[in-house]
C-alpha cells in the first residue's frame, strides 16, 4: 500500500494547473480584445477628430470666402491672404496627420484623390489671390463664387463623406469587437466546462482512491482484532484447560496420594512415622498451591459466584503478594455479567493492579466497581505513564478485551493513573 | 494638516500685506450701466474698463471709469465716462464734466496714453459704435479728435485696445480689438435652460478683425491693419497685451480670443507681423481645444529675463500660466497650483505685480460669470465670484492669498476691468476693479513687512514719450528682475505707466539698465530703493520720493 500524499499532491497540482490555465486565457483575451481597441477604435476616433479638424478649417475657408465676397469690412481682398495662409497651414497639417492614420485603412486611391483634389483648392486659391492683387473686385469675387466656392464645398462634402465611411469603419471596428466578445465568451464558458469536468474527475479519482485506502485499512483492522481476539480466546481457553487440569487431575493425585499416606501411616513401622507425617504435610501443601494456581490461572469462583466475590477473592491475594494497599468501593449491586465475559473484566483488573505493582511504586490503589452499567475503575497517585512512552502489550490487550465486551477504556495520567472500564450492556 | 505641518507653515515666510477698501472713502460714486432691459443683449456682460492715470500730470494718479448707456428705445437713465480727480488725500473728486468726458457712448473699454508726445495722457474709449479718440488739451480738458485723427465713420464691437509702437517711429501707434459682429438687430436667442433668454456665447455670432491703427506722428492715424497682416476675420479679441517673446526689440502682440484660438503676432520689423500662436503653444489650451480667453497680461514671473503670460479663460478652462521657454510657450498653470484654484471661476481683468514688494511678480485675476442665471443652475457656477491673489512664493509655486488680505477684497464680485496705480503714492501697488452693472472698487495696498520699492517713470525723446514698449531691468541681491512699460494688458483697462520694483527689505540695487523703445540703452549703478526715478532717455535719474 502506497502513501496518498503523492496522489493527493497531483490533485492540488492539476487544479492549479487548471486555475493557472483559466486566468491566462481570460487574461490573453482581454490583451487581445484591448489590442484591438487600441488598434481600431483609438486610430478611428483619432482620424475622425482630424476629420472634424478638416471640416471645421474648410468652414473657416468657407466663412472668409464668404467675409471676402461680402467685402463688409472695407478691406482690400488681398488683406484675406494671411488668414488664408494660416487656414492653409493648418488644414495641411491636419490632412497630413489624417493620412497617416488613415494608412493602411483607406484605399490608397482615395488617398490620392483626397490629396489632389485639395491640391487643386489651393491651386485655385492662388490664384484668386494673384487676381486679388491685380483685377477688380468684382472678378475676384465672381471667381471666388464660380471656382473657390463650389471647391470648397465638394471637399467639404468629400470630408463629410470620409467621416460618414470613418463612422461606418468604426461600427465594423464595434461589430468585429462584439464577435470577439461572443467567442472570448463562448470560449470562456467551454474553458470553464472542461476545467470543472476535469476538476470533478480528478476529485472523484481522489475520493475514490481514499475510499479504497480507508477500505483496506478497515479490513486490516478487522483482521488484526479477530486475530487478537482470537488469540485472547484461546489463551483464556488453555488457561481454563489447564486450570482445570490442575485443580482435577493433579488435585485427585495429591488427595489419592494425602489418602495413600494416611493409610500407609497406619501400618507402618514406627520409625517411618515420623517421615510419612512429613511427606503428607509436603503433599498437602502440594495440593494447596496446585489449588491456588488453578485458582490463579482461572478463577472457579468467576464462574460459580460471579465478577464480585472473584474480585473480592482476588484483590486480598493481590495485597498480600505486592504488599500494597487495595482500597476497594464495591458495587451496590452485584454485576450480573456471564463468566464467559466477566473474565476479560477480571482479567482488565488483574493487568491494571500488576502495573500498578510494576510502575506505579505507589501504597494504596483504589479499585472501583459499579454495575448497571459495569464499570471498573482502577486509580493510583503514582507519576503516571511518561509522554511518549511505547504503549505495551498489556494496555494492547485491555483494550482488545474492551473492545470484545464492546465498552470503552479510558486512560488518564494526570495526577497518577486511572484506567476506567466501562461496559453499556452487561 | 498635521501639528508639524501647521508650524511649518506659521514659521514660512508668507506675505504680509492689507487690500483695504477705500471705495466709499475716496469718493468713488460709480454705477455701471448696462442699459440692461431685457433683451440681454451680448454687450451688456461685458464691461466696464477702467483707468489710472494723472491726467492733470500733477504727479497724482486720477481715476477714470468707463460706462455703458441705454440701448436705443429704452430709455432709463444717463451715464456717462466719469473722471476723478485725486486730491492727494485719498479722496476724489468727480471732475467728469469739467473735463469734457460726460459723454455718453455704449463704452467698454479705455487705453491711455500720450499718442502725441505733449506730454499729457490721452484717451481711446473702445464702444459698441463708434470708438472715441480724447486727446488731452493740458488744460485738464479732453476733446474729441476722432473723427480728426482719422478714426471716425467706423462702427464695430470693440473691446481692449492698446497704445505700442510697432514700427518704433516715436509715435505710439493703436491696436484695437473687436470682439465678434454684433447689432441689436442680429442677436441671437440663446437659452441656458430651454425657457428664459440668457447670453449667448460667442459661437453664436461671427468673428471679427482687429484693428492696427499708424500713428502719422501729426495727429492723424492710417489702418494699417491689412497692410501689415493684423486682419483676421475670425477672431474675437477680448484682451491684448505686447511683449517681445523672441527678444529681438521690437514689441510682438498676444491676443486673447474667446472660444477662438489665441493670436501671437510676432513683430517682422518691416511694419508686418506674422501669426505664431500654434506653433509658440499659446493658441489652444493642453487638450487641442479653443478656450475663451478673456484678459491676458505678461510679466517676467519666473525672473528669467523672459517675459510670460497669463490669461484668464472660462470657468472650467482654468487660467493659462504660460512661461517662455525662449522658442515658445509651456503652459505651467497645472505646476504652479494656478489651474486648480481657478477651475471654477470665469476670469476677466488679470495683472502681474509684486503686491507685497517680494521681488517676485504675483498675479491678481477679478472674476465673474457673464450671466446671471447661471444662478438657477444646480450645481451651476456662481455669478458673483471671488477676485483671485495668487501670491508668488519664488519657488514655483503660487498660492491664493485673496482671502489673507483683508478689507473684503474676497468678497464674491461680477469682476471685470482691473487697473494697477500708486494713487497714494506710498511705493506700493494700489488696486482699482469694476463689475459688471455693479460699482468700481478701490482697494489701498498696506504692505507691513517693511519691503521697500524702487520705481521708474520713463520719458521718451526720441522714442515715444511715454517710453511704452521700454524693458527696465534691475539687479538687486537676488538677481535680475525686468518689467516693461506697457499699455493694453488685463482687460478693457490701463494701468499706470510707471514701472515698480519690489526688492524686499533691500536700501539699494546695484544696477539698473533702460533698454528705450528705439533700441537705446542707459544704464545706472547703486540706485537707493524707496524712491521712485524720472528717467529722461539719455540723462541720468532723477530721485524723487514716493510721495
Amino acid at each position: 500500500m502506497t502513501s496518498p500524499s503523492a496522489r493527493l499532491a497531483a490533485g492540488v497540482a492539476v487544479t492549479l494547473a487548471i486555475i493557472l490555465a483559466y486566468a491566462g486565457y481570460t487574461l490573453n483575451s482581454v490583451n487581445r480584445m484591448r489590442e484591438v481597441q487600441t488598434e481600431i477604435i483609438d486610430q478611428n476616433r483619432k482620424a475622425a477628430l482630424q476629420l472634424i479638424r478638416i471640416q471645421s478649417d474648410l468652414n473657416s475657408l468657407a466663412l472668409a470666402l464668404r467675409d471676402m465676397i461680402d467685402q463688409r469690412d472695407g478691406y482690400p481682398l488681398t488683406a484675406w491672404a494671411p488668414q488664408l495662409d494660416r487656414i492653409r497651414e493648418n488644414l495641411d497639417d491636419a490632412i497630413r496627420v489624417e493620412a497617416e492614420l488613415a494608412r493602411g485603412r483607406r484605399d490608397p486611391q482615395q488617398t490620392a484623390y483626397l490629396a489632389a483634389a485639395f491640391a487643386q483648392l489651393w491651386a485655385t486659391v492662388d490664384k484668386m489671390k494673384a487676381l486679388a492683387e491685380s483685377g477688380p473686385a468684382g472678378t475676384v469675387t465672381a471667381f471666388i463664387r464660380e471656382t473657390v466656392e463650389p471647391q470648397q464645398q465638394a471637399l467639404t462634402a468629400l470630408t463629410a463623406r470620409l467621416l460618414v465611411q470613418n463612422n461606418a469603419e468604426e461600427q465594423r471596428a464595434a461589430e468585429q469587437i462584439a464577435v470577439i466578445y461572443g467567442e472570448i465568451e463562448r470560449n470562456a464558458y467551454v474553458f470553464l466546462g472542461i476545467s470543472l469536468a476535469l476538476v470533478l474527475i480528478v476529485s472523484l479519482a481522489l475520493i475514490r482512491s481514499n475510499r479504497m485506502l480507508f477500505e483496506r485499512l478497515a479490513s486490516l483492522s478487522n483482521q488484526r482484532r479477530e486475530l487478537a481476539q482470537q488469540l485472547i480466546a484461546t489463551q483464556e481457553s488453555t488457561l481454563r484447560t489447564v486450570s482445570r487440569d490442575l485443580h482435577d487431575e493433579f488435585g485427585q493425585i495429591l488427595t489419592a496420594v494425602g489418602a495413600m499416606l494416611s493409610r500407609a501411616g497406619r501400618s507402618a513401622p514406627e520409625a517411618f512415622t515420623e517421615e510419612l507425617q512429613e511427606t503428607k504435610v509436603v503433599v498437602q501443601e502440594t495440593l494447596e498451591k496446585v489449588r491456588a494456581l488453578s485458582q490463579a490461572l482461572q478463577p472457579v469462583i468467576l464462574e460459580e459466584q460471579g465478577l464480585g466475590p472473584a474480585v473480592e477473592w482476588y484483590l486480598p491475594v493481590f495485597e498480600r503478594q505486592t504488599g500494597i494497599r487495595v482500597l476497594y468501593s464495591r458495587p451496590a449491586k452485584a454485576p450480573a455479567m456471564e463468566a464467559g465475559r466477566a473474565i476479560h473484566v477480571f482479567r482488565i483488573l488483574q493487568e491494571a493492579l500488576n502495573n500498578v505493582a510494576r510502575h506505579a511504586g505507589v501504597k494504596e490503589v483504589a479499585v472501583e466497581l459499579g454495575s448497571e452499567p459495569l464499570r471498573l475503575r482502577v486509580a493510583d497517585q503514582g507519576p503516571g505513564i511518561a509522554a511518549g512512552a511505547a504503549p505495551g502489550v498489556g494496555l494492547a490487550g485491555m483494550r482488545e478485551r474492551a473492545e470484545i465486551l464492546g465498552g470503552t477504556l479510558r486512560i488518564e495520567t494526570s495526577g497518577g493513573t486511572t484506567i476506567t472500564l466501562e461496559v453499556p450492556h452487561g | 494638516m498635521t501639528r508639524r505641518e501647521l508650524l511649518f507653515a506659521l514659521a514660512a515666510p508668507g506675505p504680509r500685506l492689507q487690500l483695504v477698501d477705500v471705495t466709499r472713502a475716496a469718493g468713488l460714486n460709480f454705477q455701471h450701466h448696462t442699459g440692461a432691459f431685457g433683451s440681454r443683449y451680448l454687450p451688456e456682460t461685458l464691461g466696464p474698463g477702467c483707468a489710472f492715470l494723472d491726467y492733470d500730470n500733477d504727479g497724482w494718479l486720477d481715476v477714470l471709469l468707463v460706462n455703458g448707456q441705454d440701448w436705443p428705445g429704452h430709455p432709463q437713465r444717463r451715464a456717462t465716462l466719469q473722471l476723478f480727480k485725486n486730491n492727494r488725500n485719498g479722496t476724489f473728486t468727480d471732475v467728469t464734466k469739467a473735463a469734457g468726458l460726460d459723454i455718453s457712448l455704449y463704452g467698454l473699454g479705455v487705453a491711455v496714453a500720450d499718442f502725441n508726445n505733449d506730454g499729457f495722457p490721452d484717451l481711446y474709449v473702445t464702444a459698441v459704435g463708434q470708438n472715441r479718440l480724447l486727446r488731452n488739451t493740458g488744460r485738464g480738458t479732453f476733446v474729441d479728435v476722432t473723427t480728426a485723427a482719422g478714426l471716425g465713420n467706423r462702427t464695430g464691437f470693440s473691446t481692449s485696445a492698446a497704445w505700442f509702437d510697432y514700427d518704433r517711429d516715436g509715435h505710439l501707434d493703436l491696436f484695437v480689438c473687436n470682439y465678434v459682429r454684433w447689432s441689436p438687430e442680429q442677436d441671437v436667442f440663446c437659452s441656458l435652460d430651454g425657457k428664459a433668454k440668457s447670453y449667448c456665447t460667442p459661437e453664436a455670432y461671427r468673428g471679427a478683425t482687429c484693428w492696427l491703427f499708424r500713428n502719422r506722428g501729426n495727429g492723424t492715424f492710417e489702418d494699417v491693419t491689412a497692410k501689415s497682416g493684423l486682419f483676421d476675420a475670425s477672431t474675437k479679441s477680448l484682451g491684448v497685451a505686447m511683449l517681445d517673446y523672441d527678444q529681438d526689440g521690437w514689441p510682438d502682440l498676444f491676443v486673447a480670443n474667446d472660444t477662438q484660438p489665441n493670436k501671437l503676432y510676432r513683430n517682422n520689423r518691416d511694419g508686418t507681423f506674422r501669426e505664431m500662436a500654434v506653433r509658440a503653444g499659446v493658441a489652444f489650451a493642453e487638450d487641442g481645444r479653443a478656450r475663451a480667453g478673456m484678459g491676458v497680461d505678461a510679466g517676467d514671473f519666473r525672473r528669467t529675463g523672459r517675459e510670460g503670460l497669463a490669461v484668464t479663460n472660462f470657468d472650467n478652462e482654468m487660467i493659462g500660466l504660460y512661461e517662455a521657454t525662449g522658442t515658445g510657450f509651456v503652459d505651467r498653470a497645472a505646476e504652479t497650483g494656478i489651474a486648480a484654484a481657478s477651475r471654477t471661476t470665469l476670469g476677466f481683468g488679470c495683472l502681474f505685480f509684486d503686491a507685497d514688494l517680494d521681488g517676485h511678480l504675483d498675479l491678481l485675476a477679478v472674476n465673474g460669470h457673464i450671466d446671471d442665471s447661471v444662478r438657477n443652475l444646480a450645481r451651476g457656477p456662481a455669478y458673483a465670484q471671488p477676485p483671485h491673489l495668487f501670491w508668488n512664493d519664488g519657488k514655483g509655486r503660487f498660492r491664493d492669498i485673496s482671502g489673507e488680505v483683508g478689507g473684503g477684497f474676497r468678497e464674491p464680485k461680477v469682476g471685470r476691468g482691473l487697473a494697477l496705480g500708486d494713487f497714494d503714492r506710498d511705493g506700493d501697488l494700489d488696486v482699482l476693479l469694476t463689475t459688471n452693472g455693479g460699482p468700481a472698487y478701490l482697494y489701498r495696498n498696506d504692505v507691513g513687512n517693511g519691503h521697500r520699492s524702487i520705481r521708474f517713470q520713463l520719458e521718451g525723446r526720441t522714442s515715444n514719450r511715454d517710453a511704452i514698449g521700454a524693458v527696465v531691468q534691475v539687479e538687486d541681491a537676488d538677481g535680475w528682475q525686468m518689467r516693461r512699460v506697457r499699455s493694453g494688458s488685463s482687460y478693457l483697462s490701463s494701468s499706470m505707466l510707471a514701472v515698480t520694483f519690489g526688492v524686499g527689505l533691500q536700501t539699494a540695487v546695484k544696477r539698473v539698465v533702460v533698454r528705450w523703445p528705439n533700441g537705446r540703452v542707459d544704464e545706472f549703478k547703486q540706485l537707493a530703493t524707496g524712491r521712485t526715478y524720472r528717467c529722461v532717455e539719455g540723462q541720468a535719474p532723477v530721485a524723487l520720493d514716493h510721495r
